[in-house]
């Protein structure tokens, strides 16, 4: 999952994207309004973490301006103000959350989570495909009560596809949604990882759940269901 | 208890009337007794002629045994009968009684003896039936030589009785009076003080929740009015002062809200997991800039709150403006050479007295946001100039300038004329200490900038 990042503190902006990309999110950054609006409006991304106090164009502008366009990202407002007109004026305005500062990192995390299951289909934090487990929280892998030990790029992969489990996942979709904007890709990277992951979680199982479909992309699918 | 009102007002009710029914009472008395005595005495007077006159008139014709004789013996109304309370009495000047009303024959009393006056003698005396008599005196010349006293004397037990009445009956009716006053007095004072009551229930719906409700002034009494007004007006002053705290800690609060979240967050995810020493080195650097940060906020709040409420002292010196501008000059050299700006110092030597580190502060703040909002190869301009009673110093910078909606605010705590123009260095607290040291010199701050051209702070302090 890519979240943007827009906070103009840089001191900040380093330990929140460090402690997301732990997570397995891949983080893109942005330090002020402008630059913040810009990758908004032009990266695809599945959340964007917007300070209200920015340099240039504050927070809530960006947000009226996305959402004039259309777009539905999640957006998570991170402030230092706690006063309940600006949550309302922030909801209001489009936000889908709210976080004063300071946080704790875990509720940070916890909300990311409730934010991108809300755009999927899922709606739980353990999303069961079959006889697969993913734990969102805790990154736990197991199939058929077995644990499986996944690499942070293998687990970001694999929550991808399952998040949008039974519905075509193409090659670009999981290039701008689990890399950064600027890594240098090779495209035979995303079948690379799509083969580690099949050893992983269906080599040593019957039913197949990693599908390819030809010219298209990938399927996380049950085929029994 | 004693400081109510209403028992205040209870103690006075009964009090006043008190006195205006017991004065009122015994004035009545009195009036009442000597008007009474007074009319005893004028009928005592008249009865004296009427006896006097025959006996006068028989004695001239040498009859007075037999009109003495008559005057014992033949009943005549109120004095015939036996201790009637009328009596007369008829005594030689030896005290030899020659005549007495049958009144007083027929109990075989008489009247005390008197000597010989030509004037009336009028007194009280305890009579025949241990009753007080009225008893008029006089001596009669009569035309044969002789001489008599005649004695008319009447009984003041009606008077007496009716008097013992009147007290009897004000004896009950003024401590009834008493209670009654109390109560109306009582009774009006809760009249009285109930505008005072709805009044004091409005005021107390404001709280410091509710700072902004007012005392309403319609339905009170005309007297409260004012005292509502002035109330009001007290209100909004503390509300003000309250807003302005709540503004401050708010402010306050936000400063220390980002470092916070740093610190916070550097915890947060550096604890998650196994980390190497220079990741944890890394990470306490971060979160020493963080807490220096706070330390720098909470260090400034002290100073302006410590200077605003006057607890730390200022060490007045004698100095010369020009050295102390001199001495600033030599401390920001350093980053207006960085930035390639231009600095000039022109003025003369003016004397002044004020707490030299505290200025030097002052005039360090002024000149490094003449420097910091300045363009590159820009200037700054100082004049040191005295203008009776005051020393000027005027700061001219080539810089940004302030647009004038922003003037009133850059002296308040916090603010940033460039929150949008992507400079947030330092806290915002510059100003406010300027302010607060040069007012606690009681001098003054001015400002005055065009956008685009630059802006000149004037520093007027007290010679």
């Amino acid at each position: 999952m890519r979240i943007l990042l827009v906070e103009d503190e840089k001191d900040l902006a380093a330990i929140v994207r460090q402690g997301l990309e732990e997570e397995g999110y891949t983080v893109e950054s942005a330090y002020d309004g402008e630059e913040g609006l810009y990758m908004a409006e032009n990266l695809p991304v599945d959340l964007i973490i917007l300070d209200i106090m920015l340099p240039l164009i504050d927070g809530l502008s960006i947000l009226k301006s996305i959402r004039k366009k259309g777009m539905t990202t999640p957006v998570l407002l991170l402030t230092a103000r706690d006063a309940i007109l600006d949550k309302i004026t922030g909801l209001d305005t489009g936000a889908d959350d709210y976080l004063t500062k300071p946080f704790v990192f875990g509720e940070l995390l916890a909300r990311v989570r409730s934010l991108i299951r809300r755009k999927a289909t899922v709606k739980e934090a353990v999303i069961r495909i079959a006889d697969l487990e993913i734990n969102t929280a805790d990154h736990e892998v197991r199939r058929g009560g077995k644990t499986m030990t996944l690499s942070a790029r293998e687990y970001a992969l694999l929550e991808y596809l399952a998040y949008k489990k039974d519905s075509v996942v193409s090659r670009t979709d999981i290039v701008e949604h689990i890399y950064h904007e600027d890594d240098e890709m090779d495209s035979n990277v995303i079948d690379v990882y799509i083969n580690y992951l099949r050893n992983k979680i269906d080599k040593e199982f019957k039913s197949k759940l990693i599908h390819t479909v030809r010219g298209s992309g990938y399927i996380l699918k049950d085929q029994k269901a | 208890m004693i400081n109510s009102i209403k028992l205040k007002f209870f103690v006075w009710f009964v009090f006043i009337f008190a006195i205006i029914f017991a004065g009122l009472g015994g004035f009545l008395h009195y009036e009442f007794k000597t008007f009474t005595l007074n009319q005893i005495d004028k009928q005592l007077s008249a009865s004296f002629h009427t006896i006097a006159s025959p006996i006068v008139l028989e004695a001239s014709q040498g009859q007075l045994p037999m009109e003495l004789w008559e005057l014992a013996h033949i009943p005549t109304g109120d004095f015939s009968e036996k201790l009637s309370g009328h009596y007369y009495q008829v005594i030689s000047p030896e005290g030899e009684i020659l005549s007495r009303s049958p009144s007083l024959g027929l109990a075989d009393e008489h009247l005390p003896v008197v000597p010989v006056s030509k004037k009336p003698i009028l007194q009280t005396i305890i009579g025949p039936d241990k009753a007080r008599v009225r008893l008029f005196s006089q001596s009669l010349d009569l035309s044969d030589g002789t001489i008599i006293i005649l004695q008319v004397g009447n009984s003041l037990e009606d008077t007496y009785s009716m008097l013992k009445a009147i007290r009897d009956i004000m004896i009950v009716t003024i401590p009834a009076v008493f209670i009654l006053s109390g109560f109306v007095g009582l009774i009006i004072t809760k009249r009285a003080l109930r505008p005072l009551k709805t009044f004091s229930s409005r005021i107390n719906q404001i709280t410091e929740e509710n700072l902004s409700m007012r005392v309403k002034e319609e339905g009170l009494v005309t007297e409260l009015s004012p005292l509502a007004a002035s109330f009001n007006t007290m209100i909004s002053r503390i509300e003000a002062a309250f807003s302005r705290q709540r503004q401050f800690l708010s402010d306050a609060s936000h400063e220390l809200r980002t470092p916070t979240a740093i610190i916070k967050s550097y915890h947060d995810v550096i604890l998650n997991r196994e980390r190497t020493a220079e990741e944890y080195r890394a990470a306490l650097t971060k979160i020493g800039e963080a807490v220096n940060r706070m330390c720098d906020i909470i260090n400034r709040i002290l100073v302006i709150s410590r200077l605003e409420s006057k607890t730390i002292p200022l060490k007045p010196v004698s100095m010369d403006l020009l050295d102390v501008m001199k001495d600033v000059l030599r401390l920001i050299e350093p980053s207006a050479d960085s930035r390639q700006i231009k600095t000039g110092l022109t003025g003369s030597h003016v004397d002044i007295r004020g707490d030299r580190e505290g200025l030097t502060e002052v005039f360090t703040n002024i000149m490094e946001n003449a420097i910091k909002y300045n363009r590159p190869g820009g200037g700054v301009d100082i004049v040191v100039s005295e203008d009776k009673p005051w020393a000027i110093v005027s700061v001219t910078d080539t810089g940004i300038g302030i647009p004038a909606e922003e003037i009133p605010k850059i002296f308040d705590r916090f603010y940033r004329v460039d929150a949008s123009r992507g400079q947030t260095v330092g806290s915002g607290l510059g100003l406010s200490i300027v302010k607060a040291i040069v007012e606690a010199h009681a001098g003054k701050i001015d400002v005055k900038s065009a956008v685009g051209k630059g802006s000149t702070f004037l520093v007027l302090l007290p010679i």
